[in-house]
Protein backbone atom coordinates (compact mmCIF):
# COMPACT_ATOMS: atom_id res chain seq x y z
CA UNK A 1 0.00 0.00 0.00
CA UNK A 2 2.87 2.21 0.55
CA UNK A 3 4.21 4.48 -2.06
CA UNK A 4 1.72 7.21 -3.16
CA UNK A 5 5.31 8.49 -5.01
CA UNK A 6 6.05 5.68 -6.73
CA UNK A 7 2.27 5.36 -8.16
CA UNK A 8 2.00 8.94 -9.18
CA UNK A 9 5.60 7.99 -11.31
CA UNK A 10 3.72 6.35 -14.57
CA UNK A 11 1.63 9.45 -15.47
CA UNK A 12 3.75 11.60 -17.07
CA UNK A 13 2.71 14.84 -18.05
CA UNK A 14 0.28 14.52 -15.38
CA UNK A 15 2.49 14.83 -12.82
CA UNK A 16 2.06 18.17 -12.35
CA UNK A 17 -1.06 17.30 -10.00
CA UNK A 18 -0.68 13.76 -8.82
CA UNK A 19 -3.29 13.86 -6.35
CA UNK A 20 -5.90 14.62 -8.70
CA UNK A 21 -5.36 11.84 -10.73
CA UNK A 22 -4.55 8.74 -8.57
CA UNK A 23 -4.60 5.46 -10.94
CA UNK A 24 -6.20 3.32 -8.39
CA UNK A 25 -8.78 5.51 -6.32
CA UNK A 26 -11.77 5.03 -9.08
CA UNK A 27 -12.10 1.60 -7.91
CA UNK A 28 -11.80 1.61 -3.95
CA UNK A 29 -15.00 4.48 -4.21
CA UNK A 30 -16.85 2.88 -6.55
CA UNK A 31 -16.80 -0.18 -4.85
CA UNK A 32 -17.64 1.32 -1.23
CA UNK A 33 -20.07 3.13 -2.87
CA UNK A 34 -22.36 0.86 -4.00
CA UNK A 35 -23.11 -1.41 -0.65
CA UNK A 36 -23.70 2.38 0.77
CA UNK A 37 -26.43 2.86 -1.28
CA UNK A 38 -27.60 0.13 -1.47
CA UNK A 39 -28.18 -0.20 2.36
CA UNK A 40 -29.06 3.31 2.97
CA UNK A 41 -31.94 2.56 0.62
CA UNK A 42 -32.96 -0.47 2.10
CA UNK A 43 -32.55 0.61 5.82
CA UNK A 44 -34.90 3.50 4.98
CA UNK A 45 -36.83 1.27 3.35
CA UNK A 46 -37.15 -0.89 6.66
CA UNK A 47 -37.11 1.42 9.35
CA UNK A 48 -39.46 4.01 8.22
CA UNK A 49 -42.56 2.46 8.71
CA UNK A 50 -40.92 1.37 12.10
CA UNK A 51 -40.50 4.68 13.00
CA UNK A 52 -42.82 6.68 15.06
CA UNK A 53 -42.50 9.92 12.53
CA UNK A 54 -42.16 10.12 9.26
CA UNK A 55 -38.82 10.80 7.80
CA UNK A 56 -36.49 9.35 10.22
CA UNK A 57 -35.23 6.64 8.65
CA UNK A 58 -33.10 8.58 6.88
CA UNK A 59 -32.24 10.48 10.19
CA UNK A 60 -31.34 7.19 11.68
CA UNK A 61 -28.82 6.32 8.60
CA UNK A 62 -27.37 9.84 8.61
CA UNK A 63 -26.49 10.13 12.12
CA UNK A 64 -25.24 6.12 11.95
CA UNK A 65 -22.91 7.50 9.40
CA UNK A 66 -21.92 10.22 11.17
CA UNK A 67 -20.91 8.29 14.31
CA UNK A 68 -19.19 5.74 11.94
CA UNK A 69 -17.36 8.34 10.19
CA UNK A 70 -16.34 10.24 13.68
CA UNK A 71 -14.90 6.64 14.55
CA UNK A 72 -12.78 6.18 11.64
CA UNK A 73 -11.37 9.47 11.39
CA UNK A 74 -11.05 9.67 14.94
CA UNK A 75 -8.39 6.66 14.43
CA UNK A 76 -6.66 7.93 11.59
CA UNK A 77 -7.18 11.66 11.77
CA UNK A 78 -4.60 13.07 9.63
CA UNK A 79 -4.82 10.72 6.47
CA UNK A 80 -1.46 8.99 6.91
CA UNK A 81 -0.27 7.66 3.32
CA UNK A 82 -0.61 3.75 4.31
CA UNK A 83 -4.49 4.82 5.43
CA UNK A 84 -5.38 6.54 2.41
CA UNK A 85 -6.98 3.81 0.38
CA UNK A 86 -9.39 2.73 3.40
CA UNK A 87 -10.22 6.44 3.63
CA UNK A 88 -11.19 6.58 -0.37
CA UNK A 89 -13.01 2.85 0.62
CA UNK A 90 -14.77 3.58 3.31
CA UNK A 91 -14.91 6.96 4.11
CA UNK A 92 -15.46 8.94 0.55
CA UNK A 93 -17.12 5.58 -1.11
CA UNK A 94 -18.76 3.41 1.46
CA UNK A 95 -20.29 6.58 4.00
CA UNK A 96 -19.89 9.31 1.79
CA UNK A 97 -22.62 7.21 -0.52
CA UNK A 98 -24.60 5.92 2.66
CA UNK A 99 -25.36 9.30 4.01
CA UNK A 100 -27.39 11.42 2.14
CA UNK A 101 -28.21 15.13 2.40
CA UNK A 102 -30.41 15.51 -0.34
CA UNK A 103 -32.80 13.02 0.62
CA UNK A 104 -32.56 14.81 4.41
CA UNK A 105 -33.20 18.38 2.29
CA UNK A 106 -36.05 16.93 0.03
CA UNK A 107 -37.86 15.07 2.89
CA UNK A 108 -37.54 18.55 5.30
CA UNK A 109 -38.95 20.57 2.07
CA UNK A 110 -42.02 18.35 2.45
CA UNK A 111 -42.45 18.39 5.50
CA UNK A 112 -42.74 21.96 5.53
CA UNK A 113 -44.92 22.15 2.83
CA UNK A 114 -47.34 20.15 4.51
CA UNK A 115 -48.35 23.26 6.55
CA UNK A 116 -47.54 25.04 9.79
CA UNK A 117 -45.97 22.19 12.34
CA UNK A 118 -43.61 21.49 14.31
CA UNK A 119 -42.19 18.25 12.47
CA UNK A 120 -39.86 20.27 10.11
CA UNK A 121 -38.34 21.62 13.17
CA UNK A 122 -38.38 18.79 15.00
CA UNK A 123 -36.38 16.98 12.42
CA UNK A 124 -33.95 20.06 11.20
CA UNK A 125 -33.16 19.88 15.00
CA UNK A 126 -32.64 16.58 15.37
CA UNK A 127 -30.44 16.22 12.12
CA UNK A 128 -28.17 18.96 13.07
CA UNK A 129 -27.78 18.47 17.37
CA UNK A 130 -27.32 14.74 17.26
CA UNK A 131 -25.14 14.69 13.65
CA UNK A 132 -22.76 16.91 15.61
CA UNK A 133 -23.16 14.92 19.27
CA UNK A 134 -22.66 11.75 17.06
CA UNK A 135 -19.71 12.74 14.82
CA UNK A 136 -17.71 13.97 18.58
CA UNK A 137 -18.74 10.48 20.11
CA UNK A 138 -16.81 8.66 17.01
CA UNK A 139 -14.09 11.02 17.35
CA UNK A 140 -13.58 10.55 20.78
CA UNK A 141 -13.91 7.11 20.58
CA UNK A 142 -11.81 6.33 17.37
CA UNK A 143 -9.32 8.74 19.48
CA UNK A 144 -9.23 6.61 22.38
CA UNK A 145 -9.24 3.72 20.38
CA UNK A 146 -6.08 4.46 18.53
CA UNK A 147 -4.15 5.91 21.70
CA UNK A 148 -3.12 9.11 22.68
CA UNK A 149 -0.98 10.12 20.26
CA UNK A 150 -3.46 10.64 17.93
CA UNK A 151 -5.64 12.50 20.48
CA UNK A 152 -2.87 14.69 20.60
CA UNK A 153 -2.78 15.37 16.58
CA UNK A 154 -6.79 15.78 16.35
CA UNK A 155 -6.41 18.49 18.49
CA UNK A 156 -3.98 20.18 16.17
CA UNK A 157 -5.06 18.75 13.04
CA UNK A 158 -1.96 21.01 11.04
CA UNK A 159 0.84 19.50 12.73
CA UNK A 160 1.43 16.52 10.54
CA UNK A 161 0.05 18.35 7.54
CA UNK B 1 -40.65 3.81 -2.01
CA UNK B 2 -41.76 0.88 0.43
CA UNK B 3 -43.71 -1.50 -2.20
CA UNK B 4 -42.74 -5.04 -1.68
CA UNK B 5 -41.25 -5.49 -4.94
CA UNK B 6 -38.76 -7.91 -3.76
CA UNK B 7 -38.55 -10.03 -6.96
CA UNK B 8 -37.38 -6.77 -8.55
CA UNK B 9 -34.44 -7.29 -6.27
CA UNK B 10 -31.70 -7.43 -8.79
CA UNK B 11 -32.66 -5.06 -10.99
CA UNK B 12 -33.34 -2.21 -8.36
CA UNK B 13 -29.95 -3.20 -7.33
CA UNK B 14 -28.51 -2.71 -10.43
CA UNK B 15 -30.76 0.51 -10.48
CA UNK B 16 -28.97 1.90 -7.44
CA UNK B 17 -25.51 0.73 -8.13
CA UNK B 18 -26.03 2.48 -11.67
CA UNK B 19 -26.13 5.92 -9.72
CA UNK B 20 -24.56 5.48 -6.86
CA UNK B 21 -20.95 4.71 -8.57
CA UNK B 22 -20.98 8.00 -10.98
CA UNK B 23 -22.45 10.37 -7.96
CA UNK B 24 -19.62 9.30 -5.13
CA UNK B 25 -17.06 9.70 -8.10
CA UNK B 26 -17.86 12.97 -8.89
CA UNK B 27 -17.82 13.85 -5.67
CA UNK B 28 -14.49 12.41 -5.17
CA UNK B 29 -13.11 14.03 -8.16
CA UNK B 30 -14.61 17.10 -7.48
CA UNK B 31 -12.86 16.85 -3.61
CA UNK B 32 -9.70 16.10 -5.65
CA UNK B 33 -9.85 18.87 -8.03
CA UNK B 34 -10.51 21.49 -5.21
CA UNK B 35 -7.56 20.45 -2.63
CA UNK B 36 -5.28 20.80 -6.30
CA UNK B 37 -6.72 24.04 -6.50
CA UNK B 38 -7.64 23.31 -10.06
CA UNK B 39 -11.31 24.38 -9.00
CA UNK B 40 -10.63 27.80 -6.49
CA UNK B 41 -13.30 27.56 -4.08
CA UNK B 42 -14.12 30.71 -1.14
CA UNK B 43 -13.46 30.08 2.15
CA UNK B 44 -16.91 29.82 2.86
CA UNK B 45 -17.46 27.39 0.55
CA UNK B 46 -16.46 23.58 -0.35
CA UNK B 47 -17.28 20.17 -1.67
CA UNK B 48 -19.27 19.28 0.04
CA UNK B 49 -21.42 22.26 -0.09
CA UNK B 50 -21.41 22.19 -4.04
CA UNK B 51 -22.50 18.33 -4.51
CA UNK B 52 -24.73 18.76 -1.55
CA UNK B 53 -26.42 21.55 -3.06
CA UNK B 54 -26.45 20.20 -7.01
CA UNK B 55 -27.76 17.10 -5.66
CA UNK B 56 -30.41 19.24 -3.50
CA UNK B 57 -31.48 20.83 -7.26
CA UNK B 58 -31.37 17.47 -8.74
CA UNK B 59 -34.32 15.53 -6.06
CA UNK B 60 -36.41 19.14 -6.42
CA UNK B 61 -36.10 18.56 -9.90
CA UNK B 62 -37.04 14.74 -9.34
CA UNK B 63 -39.65 14.62 -6.47
CA UNK B 64 -41.46 17.51 -8.59
CA UNK B 65 -43.16 14.76 -10.90
CA UNK B 66 -42.56 11.57 -9.61
CA UNK B 67 -43.71 9.41 -12.57
CA UNK B 68 -41.26 6.67 -12.65
CA UNK B 69 -39.95 4.38 -9.63
CA UNK B 70 -36.93 3.19 -11.91
CA UNK B 71 -35.52 6.97 -12.71
CA UNK B 72 -35.96 7.96 -8.98
CA UNK B 73 -33.99 4.85 -7.80
CA UNK B 74 -31.48 5.29 -10.59
CA UNK B 75 -31.09 9.45 -9.97
CA UNK B 76 -32.81 9.94 -6.73
CA UNK B 77 -31.39 7.42 -4.26
CA UNK B 78 -28.50 6.00 -6.24
CA UNK B 79 -26.98 9.15 -7.63
CA UNK B 80 -28.13 12.22 -5.51
CA UNK B 81 -27.67 10.12 -2.38
CA UNK B 82 -24.29 9.43 -2.98
CA UNK B 83 -23.56 12.71 -4.66
CA UNK B 84 -24.77 14.17 -1.61
CA UNK B 85 -23.26 13.47 2.21
CA UNK B 86 -24.72 14.63 5.68
CA UNK B 87 -21.52 12.57 7.50
CA UNK B 88 -18.95 14.63 5.38
CA UNK B 89 -20.40 17.55 6.14
CA UNK B 90 -21.46 16.71 9.49
CA UNK B 91 -17.55 15.95 10.51
CA UNK B 92 -16.26 19.81 9.05
CA UNK B 93 -18.33 20.77 11.88
CA UNK B 94 -17.32 18.77 14.48
CA UNK B 95 -13.78 19.05 13.35
CA UNK B 96 -14.43 23.22 13.27
CA UNK B 97 -15.66 22.76 16.81
CA UNK B 98 -12.43 20.82 17.83
CA UNK B 99 -9.66 23.48 16.06
CA UNK B 100 -11.77 26.22 18.37
CA UNK B 101 -13.38 27.62 15.55
CA UNK B 102 -16.95 27.39 16.99
CA UNK B 103 -18.01 30.63 15.64
CA UNK B 104 -18.02 29.43 11.99
CA UNK B 105 -19.83 26.16 13.21
CA UNK B 106 -23.64 27.90 13.11
CA UNK B 107 -23.41 29.39 9.66
CA UNK B 108 -21.47 25.87 8.96
CA UNK B 109 -24.46 23.93 10.02
CA UNK B 110 -27.27 26.92 8.47
CA UNK B 111 -26.36 27.60 5.38
CA UNK B 112 -26.72 24.37 3.61
CA UNK B 113 -29.80 23.77 4.97
CA UNK B 114 -31.38 27.42 4.02
CA UNK B 115 -29.60 26.82 0.26
CA UNK B 116 -30.10 23.37 -0.18
CA UNK B 117 -34.45 24.16 0.94
CA UNK B 118 -33.81 26.81 -1.75
CA UNK B 119 -32.09 24.63 -4.66
CA UNK B 120 -34.67 21.75 -3.68
CA UNK B 121 -37.86 24.62 -4.44
CA UNK B 122 -35.94 25.93 -7.43
CA UNK B 123 -35.33 22.16 -8.99
CA UNK B 124 -39.18 21.25 -8.26
CA UNK B 125 -40.05 24.88 -9.50
CA UNK B 126 -38.10 24.33 -12.65
CA UNK B 127 -39.63 20.94 -13.28
CA UNK B 128 -43.26 22.48 -12.87
CA UNK B 129 -44.41 22.13 -9.64
CA UNK B 130 -45.96 25.62 -8.17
Amino acid sequence: MGGTVAESGPMGPLAAMPSALPADGTLLVAIGAVPGAWLRYRLVNQLEPRLPRRHWGTLVVNLLACFLLGLLMGVEPSGRPEAQQLTLLLATGFLGSFSTFSSFIAELHASLRLGPSREPWLLLSASLLLGVLLTQAGLACGASLAGERTAALLIAPGLEG
Amino acid sequence: MTAPREQAGWRDLALVAGGAIPGALLRWRLDQLVQAEVIPLPPWCDTSLIANLSGCLLIGLLVARPRHPGLFLWAGVGFCGALTTFSGWMLQVSLALRSGRSGEALPMLLLPVVAGLFCTALGARLNGRR
